[in-house]
Order: structure tokens, then C-alpha cells, then sequence
């Protein structure tokens, strides 16, 4: 038999309620993240995500979060920045000059100002169906335990051609880029080979972490940790409830969890237990 | 200090359960006083928040006499049923029912000479109160109210001065502070569910709550 411990919290919902106010919650949930943000050679990329869920249909089957029906409309989106001037200086040479007045040692030196110039964001619709086993997990982030779905097995695979993402950005990237800097990108795409390695290994590396980041390759299947699907989060220096107004002010304590706490219990209760100690 | 089972189903009244242990309960009263110090903290000096005036006694040759003083409510901590904590050597001198709960605070008794800078002396009252639980409030909010208190000074053993005192820190604690409100309704809120508390006890040393969900 278990009992409760010194300074555990244990709070439990029954099923019924739980799936009750599940399934509006989700329905209720879109975003906007951005995934990637990296900068060379005067290249900004920048990746998102944009999410909205779509359809819902949940119950509570311990161990997990069973979706019949679990539909995203996902639009993962990339841009690019770019200061010519930076990427000129980097892939070539001879932006600047300089010009001396002869028989003198009077020298002055001039460059050519490229400007710069941007993608905007370039959006690629991806409707996926999740429907599966997640089991809720935690983990921590900007000092917050966050409650939200792992996938533990889907019903339909799903497939996202990173080969595609790449196309459509270098596509993008050579109707802005003035010669010769378009050439030397057009050469870079086709193949994946070239004299500048960083460019091929900078956009294959974050079209892939985008890829990885939304999917989890495995065998043909792409999973998915819904990271960004928040169930439910509770600070880890105050106590829950506490803070939301002058008349409610935040109660320091500090919280913490279990290693991989049993959320959905064995009566298909959602179940939450922590442990409050003192601040420090 | 075995606390109650925690094996599933947890729910059997209502749709919503919460347990809480008595040391959990101690860490959120002693981060309450860190977060509204002006609840645990007063006096004329060295107070957050506003001061008060110094005590003024009338002397019999003439003239008044002023007194700084300052009190500092410390160590809160609970203890559930059954009874038995001790803190600060002092166990809880209280029998608890299921209905109510031990709250132990260490007072600091300030007092000290008016303009501050000359004497000072410093009285630790270590005070066990025994408080009950009240029908919930409209929120579904857990009340409490103070019905009784013991204390023990160090330096006193005289029972009658020490039943004295008991008296008196009783009936200013009932005074002034009459009801608590605890609060554990909003611990599963965090925007999904509003809580309302049917009906709690305390056993094996945890507060034991049944909530509906609205």
C-alpha cells in the first residue's frame, strides 16, 4: 500500500471530468513558436511553427491519453535575412577597392554597398492526424514543470519530404540573390556539393532539426513530441493558485516532482502529486 | 509517520480529491509570511509596512513614559491529527479531532527603550494554537478559526503566570485575527477548473479535501 509522504500535495480528478474539459482545451489551442534561429556569413534563417488544432476526440486509458481523433493543421515556416554585404565578403572577394592618386601616397577606399534582403516567411501547409497513445510526461523549462502529451504509438504514419523544405528555400533564396552570389547558390541546391560546404551543411542542418524537432524518424514513421501542447504547468517557486492578483500575492515555496510520475493512474484518474518544501 | 493510502481510486466523494501533508502545509504558511511580512510583522520600529505608535504608560509622579516594541510571529508550522509534533522542544500540548488542526509560531516580544538606541530586550513566546475548520465560503475556500492557545516562555515556569499569558495571547490572536482562509482551492485552477470544496478532515497527519469541479 502506498501512502502519502512527508511534504507530497496529491490531488486526483476522475476520468468523466477530465475527458469533459480535455477535449474544448485542446481545441482550443494554437500557436506560433519559433524553432530555429541562426545567423552566418550575414544569413539570418530563422523556422516556426504555426499550429491550430482542428478536431478532437480524447479519453483516459491508463497508462495514457487516448486521442480516437487528434487533428493539427501544422504550417512550418522559414526566413531568410540576408546582408549582402556580409555574404559578399564571405563567398568572394573584391566588394572593396582602393584607388590611389599616382606618384602619391594618397589612397582611398571604396566598396560597393549590396544592401540586403529577405525571404519573408515562406510557409509550407502540413495537415497531420495524430491520433494514437500519449502518455503524459514533464519536463522543465524557464523554471516550470510542463504537463503535456508524449506520443507513445500512431495510427498513420506520417511522411514530410525534407528534400521538398530545402527546394522551395533555395528557390526562394536564388530569385533574391544578384549575380554572382545567385549562380554560386542555384549550383549549391542542385547538388549539395560545392565550394562553399557551410551553406549546404547550414541548410540541411536546419531543415533536418525542423524536421526532428515536429518528427521523429523511425522507420518510415514520424512521431511527434507535442511539446508545445501544454496540458497543464506549474511554477516551480510559488505556490499554484497563488500570485494571480494584489489580493492573491505568489507564496514562495520550492516544488518539486517525481521521476516520471504516474499522471493517468491505474482508476484512470488524472492524478498530480508533487512535494513542497521552504524556499531556500 | 504513516500518511493516508494514496492507492487508486483516489476519488470517492465528489469529483476531485486533494491530500496534503501537514511539513507541505508548514512550507506554504512559512512562504505566506515571506510573502505578506505585514501579516506576521509589527510593532513601532523595524516593521514592514507602517509603524505604530510606541506604548505610552502615565507615571504616578507625573509625566508619561514610551516604549518601543515589536512583534514577530516565526516558525509557523501545522500539525494534523493525530497530534504530534514538537518544535522547539515544545510538543503540542493540544488533542486533536478530525475537525481541527495544531499551529505552532515562535512570537519574538521586542521591547525597547523610546527613542531607539538605548536598552533592548528580546522575549521568545513559543505558542501552540489549536484552530477548527468552518463550512466553506462561497468560493469553496477552506476557513479556519483560532479556538485556543498554550504558550511557554523559557525563563517562566510559574503555572499561573504561564496560564496568564495563554489568556492573553488568545484572546488578542481571536481578536484580531479571527479567520484564515487557506489556500488550496486554487491548486488544480491554473485556468482548467474552478474547485469547490464539499467537505475535508485531517487524518495521518495530511488535511484530507473532496472537491467538486465546476
Amino acid at each position: 500500500m502506498k501512502n502519502l509522504q512527508s511534504n507530497q500535495i496529491l490531488g486526483a480528478i476522475d476520468k468523466r471530468t477530465v475527458e469533459a474539459k480535455l477535449r474544448p482545451m485542446l481545441l482550443d489551442i494554437n500557436g506560433d513558436e519559433k524553432v530555429v534561429d541562426e545567423n552566418r556569413c550575414g544569413i539570418r534563417l530563422r523556422a516556426f511553427v504555426r499550429f491550430d488544432v482542428t478536431e478532437v476526440d480524447v479519453k483516459l486509458q491508463s497508462p495514457y491519453i487516448v486521442f480516437d481523433d487528434f487533428e493539427i493543421d501544422v504550417w512550418p515556416g522559414l526566413r531568410l535575412d540576408i546582408d549582402l554585404n556580409e555574404l559578399w565578403d564571405c563567398l568572394l572577394f573584391g566588394r572593396c577597392y582602393e584607388v590611389c592618386i599616382p606618384g602619391t601616397n594618397i589612397c582611398a577606399k571604396k566598396c560597393f554597398d549590396i544592401g540586403s534582403a529577405s525571404t519573408g516567411r515562406v510557409e509550407i501547409p502540413t495537415p497531420i492526424d495524430l491520433t494514437g497513445l500519449y502518455k503524459p510526461s514533464i519536463y522543465s523549462k524557464d523554471d516550470k514543470y510542463i504537463i503535456y502529451p508524449e506520443l507513445d504509438f500512431i495510427a498513420n504514419p506520417i511522411l514530410i519530404d525534407v528534400d521538398r523544405m530545402i527546394e522551395l528555400l533555395c528557390a526562394k533564396l536564388s530569385q533574391l540573390l544578384p549575380w554572382p552570389l545567385s549562380k554560386i547558390l542555384e549550383e549549391i541546391c542542385e547538388t549539395f556539393a560545392g565550394l562553399i560546404d557551410f551553406i549546404e551543411d547550414f541548410l540541411s542542418h536546419v531543415a533536418v532539426d525542423l524536421a526532428i524537432w515536429l518528427f521523429e524518424k523511425t522507420d518510415g514513421w514520424i512521431g511527434i513530441k507535442l511539446k508545445f501542447v501544454s496540458l497543464y504547468e506549474i511554477d516551480q517557486n510559488k505556490f499554484p493558485g497563488t500570485g494571480t492578483s494584489p489580493t492573491n500575492p505568489a507564496i514562495p515555496v520550492r516544488i518539486e516532482f517525481v521521476e516520471k510520475p504516474s499522471i493517468i493512474n491505474s482508476a484512470d484518474e488524472l492524478q498530480l502529486s508533487f512535494f513542497v518544501y521552504e524556499t531556500p | 509517520m504513516t500518511g493516508p493510502s494514496i492507492d487508486p481510486p483516489i476519488v470517492t466523494n465528489g469529483n476531485l480529491r486533494l491530500l496534503l501533508d501537514e511539513d507541505a502545509g508548514t512550507a506554504v504558511l512559512r512562504g505566506l509570511r515571506l510573502a505578506i511580512p505585514t501579516l506576521f510583522t509589527f510593532g513601532s520600529f523595524d516593521v514592514p509596512g507602517d509603524a505604530m505608535d510606541p506604548i505610552e504608560i502615565e507615571l504616578p509622579t507625573g509625566g508619561n513614559m514610551y516604549f518601543n516594541y515589536r512583534v514577530d510571529l516565526t516558525k509557523p508550522a501545522f500539525d494534523f491529527h493525530p497530534t504530534n509534533k514538537t518544535i522547539e522542544g515544545f510538543p503540542n500540548p493540544f488533542t486533536l479531532q478530525a475537525d481541527q488542526l495544531g499551529v505552532f509560531v515562535s512570537i519574538v516580544v521586542t521591547v525597547s527603550s523610546h527613542p531607539i538606541g538605548g536598552w533592548r530586550e528580546d522575549l521568545i513566546v513559543n505558542t501552540w494554537l489549536k484552530g477548527q475548520f468552518l463550512p466553506p465560503d462561497d468560493a469553496g475556500q477552506i476557513r479556519l478559526r483560532l479556538l485556543d492557545a498554550k504558550v511557554r516562555i523559557a525563563d517562566i515556569t510559574n503555572v499561573t503566570v504561564g496560564n496568564i499569558l495563554n489568556h492573553i495571547v488568545s484572546e488578542y490572536l481571536s481578536g484580531s485575527v479571527e479567520q484564515f482562509t487557506f489556500p488550496i482551492g486554487g491548486i488544480f485552477g491554473g485556468g482548467i477548473f474552478k474547485i469547490i470544496t464539499r467537505s475535508w478532515t485531517t487524518h495521518h497527519d495530511a488535511l484530507d479535501a473532496h472537491a467538486d469541479v465546476a
